[in-house]
């Protein structure tokens, strides 16, 4: 039997003070290449400093803060964590389950897969 | 200060010039500011519309060049800075082959510095590393070690601080000793935990991946990106600039104006009369003064939204706009560019670097000059009063409408290019926030003066050729002075003529002879030609002549009206109004009746006239196909709007 799949969740619907990674991305290649290069890459956790409520949000990344329209902001799918700040987030690790279905959003990253 | 230049490697001669390459907001530009101080210029390479800054470090002994090029995240995006990066990586830009580079990177944020260090490494040019922020890692509990550093990236690293200037001749000295970089340390760098291991060896402390919190920060990006507090914040922040920019700008325009009009009347007093001497003083001092009068209110500006882009708030109300402005396809960081437009075009237009899309960049250029300038409030004032003569209320609305009008055709007209010429996906509007800090004045001076030097560059070479120009077509060919201009001109001579009466007639004689020049002349002609164009405005053929010469600049508009149509120009505006108001067209109907005032009104709010703004349009675009269409697409709006005001007017019953 299939293990369900985690649960996803837009990143506009995340609240302030939640933690998450980065599960992917609806979003063409060359915006991809930009969050990527900002820092905002697969797995990578972050943490809600301004819940995005219809406007922009601010992101926490390590040392970065991100502010993010909300039409991008719903385009990147994040996985809710409990893990502690700045640390890593193995793939499937504090991810509830979901019943949720439908199509895969590519990865931000395809190729490069080291995260912290 | 450390340096470190590990191994000897095949010897080559120092570098005499390196640039620097590293993400936004890393203190490079500082870095850049305490290295070459003023001996540094703003460079635009060819085909491209970022720029990068040139100077000469004389830090270490030998003269070193050096090119600080825009930050970028990665240089391998499809973005103009990171494009320009490339092109100067490989040696592609004319002029600007670097011998080393200089990797700038934020101790605070090591992961991103080491993922550019990594694309930049592999270009095989000499690489040194400046690491930055150090004092805010160590704020934040880390430690810094750049000789560890330096062991694991095989490249000499240096500890500096650009804005309290410390670190810089250690820095030099690493760029001197950097050499090619070994291919062994290219190689391991593409391994997955490179970048982890690096920072494990070089930084340490109890949180070696920076911190999340930071309560004042969020505090106050709580405040200022709030839906409705950010909005206020910013209307206050804008108002408080723009008070600034006006108050304290008068004095030194005041002097500039009477600067350049001692400096005209002594050469006309000094040089015979005739053409050269016209040429000299009404065509390049007058039209010289007439721009670089702005230059108090442009490096006030520059200097405000230097230091506010310091402090980290910028990047904040770009963001509170962005809700407002992305309506219209414009981005949060456009509203600056267009406020800034209401002092002067000029600088509204070049603050449109501070936008990173080139589209969303080139969309707020096209429609800045839609915002009332200073430049407008003159003829605004003038038709107003001849609108509402008797309601000071009415004319303070229709005066503030024109603001409102300009703003709204902006707005609208960046909706429409948005989704037509200029269609295309922006940039998504994801924008780093920095740090908020105290700002650096050092550095807000000096871009200051790099801008103010852009500007007076500007008008010493487009503006005053545009100046000459201009002075050719409304000065020639002379007309013979008219008999009753030397009638008068006679009468005043008279003994008998009291002194008060003789100065009237000769200000009457010399407003009868400027009107006859103003006719005769070339730019005067065109006006005539161009009269049944005009007609549907209500225009006649020396109102004409006055709009015609407004294509120049719109402040002329008051001078030659009056000149033309009244009795020449006052410094009363009251006065001015009274006696255009009582002119009448050869048929007998009034010249400035209600329809024809309110269009000429709306036209003057929304026409493009002034050529140093489209000079400066095509500098900044780099064509002047998008001067043209600027001016094309300006001027018939303002015809079209202008025409069906005057129709809405008369069938309400305004006269006609």
């Amino acid at each position: 039997m299939a293990e369900p799949e985690p649960i996803r969740l837009p990143l506009t619907q995340l609240k302030r003070g939640d933690r998450a990674m980065v599960a992917g991305a609806s979003l063409s290649e060359e915006d991809r290449a930009v969050l990527r290069a900002m820092g905002l890459d697969d797995r990578c956790t972050f943490t809600v400093c301004r819940a995005s409520s219809g406007g922009p949000c601010i992101i926490q990344l390590d040392a970065t803060r991100l502010g993010l329209s909300p039409e991008l902001a719903k385009r990147i799918l994040t996985r809710p964590c409990d893990c502690p700040e700045s640390a890593c987030c193995a793939p499937g690790e504090d991810a509830a389950p979901t019943s949720g279905t439908g199509t895969t959003p590519p990865p931000l990253s395809s190729t490069d897969h080291h995260r912290r | 200060m450390t340096i470190a230049a590990p191994g000897a490697r095949v010897p080559a001669p120092p570098p005499s010039r390196v640039a620097m390459v590293g993400n936004p907001n890393v203190g490079k530009t500082s870095l850049f500011n305490r290295m070459c101080g003023v001996r540094a210029k703003t460079a635009n390479f060819a085909g491209s519309t970022v720029e990068a800054r040139v100077g000469t470090c004389a830090s270490g002994g030998a003269e070193l060049e050096v090119v600080d090029l825009p930050g970028v995240y990665a240089i391998d995006l499809e973005l103009p800075e990171s494009r320009l990066c490339r092109d100067c990586l490989a040696g592609r830009l004319a002029g600007c082959m670097p011998d080393a580079l200089l990797v700038v990177i934020d101790a605070t944020n090591m992961q991103r510095g080491l993922r550019l260090f990594r694309s930049v490494a592999t270009s095989g040019r000499p690489v040194a590393v400046a690491l930055t922020m150090t004092d805010l890692a160590r704020a934040r509990g880390l430690s810094v070690d750049a000789q560890r550093l330096s062991v694991a990236l095989g490249v000499p690293c240096a500890i500096a601080n650009g804005r309290e200037g410390t670190g810089i001749e250690p820095l030099v000295a690493a760029i001197h000793a950097a050499r090619e970089v070994p291919p062994t340390v290219v190689a391991a760098s593409l391994r997955p935990q490179w970048s982890d291991e690096t920072i494990a060896t070089s930084i340490g402390g109890p949180n070696t991946l920076g911190t999340d919190h930071d309560r004042l920060t969020d505090r106050l990006d709580a405040a200022f990106t709030h839906p409705i507090l950010g909005g206020v914040v910013f209307l206050a922040a804008m108002a408080l600039m723009f008070f600034a920019i006006f108050r304290l700008a008068e004095i030194p325009m005041t002097l500039i104006e009477d600067g350049f009009a001692w400096l005209g009347a002594t050469l006309a007093a000094a040089l015979p009369e005739g053409a050269l001497t016209s040429l000299l003083v009404d065509g390049v001092i007058g039209g010289v003064a007439g721009t670089v009068v702005f230059l108090p209110q442009i490096c006030l500006l520059f200097f405000l939204l230097a230091l506010l882009e310091d402090t980290g708030y910028l990047a904040r109300a770009a963001f509170v706009m962005d809700r407002i402005m992305c309506r219209f396809g414009l981005p949060g960081q456009a509203f600056v560019p267009l406020l800034s437009s209401h002092a002067c075009a000029l600088p509204g237009i070049m603050s449109a670097r501070l936008i990173p899309d080139p589209q969303d960049r080139l969309a707020t250029i096209l429609v800045a000059p839609f915002m009332s300038c200073s430049a407008r409030v003159g003829v605004y004032v003038l038709l107003v009063t001849l609108l509402f003569p008797q309601s000071g209320l009415l004319a303070g609305l229709a005066f503030a409408g024109c603001y409102a009008l300009g703003a709204l055709a902006a707005l609208v007209t960046a909706a429409i290019f948005r989704r037509t010429i200029l269609r295309g996906k922006s940039r998504p509007m994801v924008l780093e926030l920095p740090p908020y800090r105290l700002p650096d004045l050092r550095a807000a001076l000096l871009s200051t003066y790099d801008r103010a030097l852009v500007f007076l560059k500007n008008a010493g070479t487009v503006i005053l050729a545009i100046c000459v120009v201009m002075w050719w077509i409304s000065a020639y060919p002379r007309a013979e002075t008219p008999a009753a201009a030397v009638a008068l001109e006679a009468r005043a001579s008279e003994p008998s003529t009291a002194p008060d009466e003789a100065d009237a007639l000769r200000a009457e004689a010399e407003t009868i002879s400027a009107r006859a020049q103003q006719e005769q002349s070339f730019a005067g002609r065109i006006g005539g030609a161009m009269q049944p164009l005009f007609s549907p405005l209500g225009l006649d053929d020396r109102l004409t002549v006055a709009v015609m010469t407004s294509f120049l600049a719109r402040e002329v508009f008051r001078s030659t009206v009056t000149v033309l149509v009244g009795q020449g120009d006052s410094e009363d505006d009251a006065k001015v109004a009274d006696e255009l108001a009582q002119a009448t067209r050869a048929d007998g109907t009034r010249l400035f009746d209600a329809p024809t005032s309110a269009g000429l009104l709306v036209f003057y709010v929304l026409a493009m006239q002034c050529l140093p703004t489209l000079a400066v349009t095509r500098r900044e675009t780099g064509s002047w196909k998008w001067a043209a269409l600027q001016f094309g697409w300006m001027s018939a709006v303002a015809y079209l709007l202008a025409w069906l005001t005057r129709i809405l007017v008369i069938a309400l019953g305004g006269g006609g």
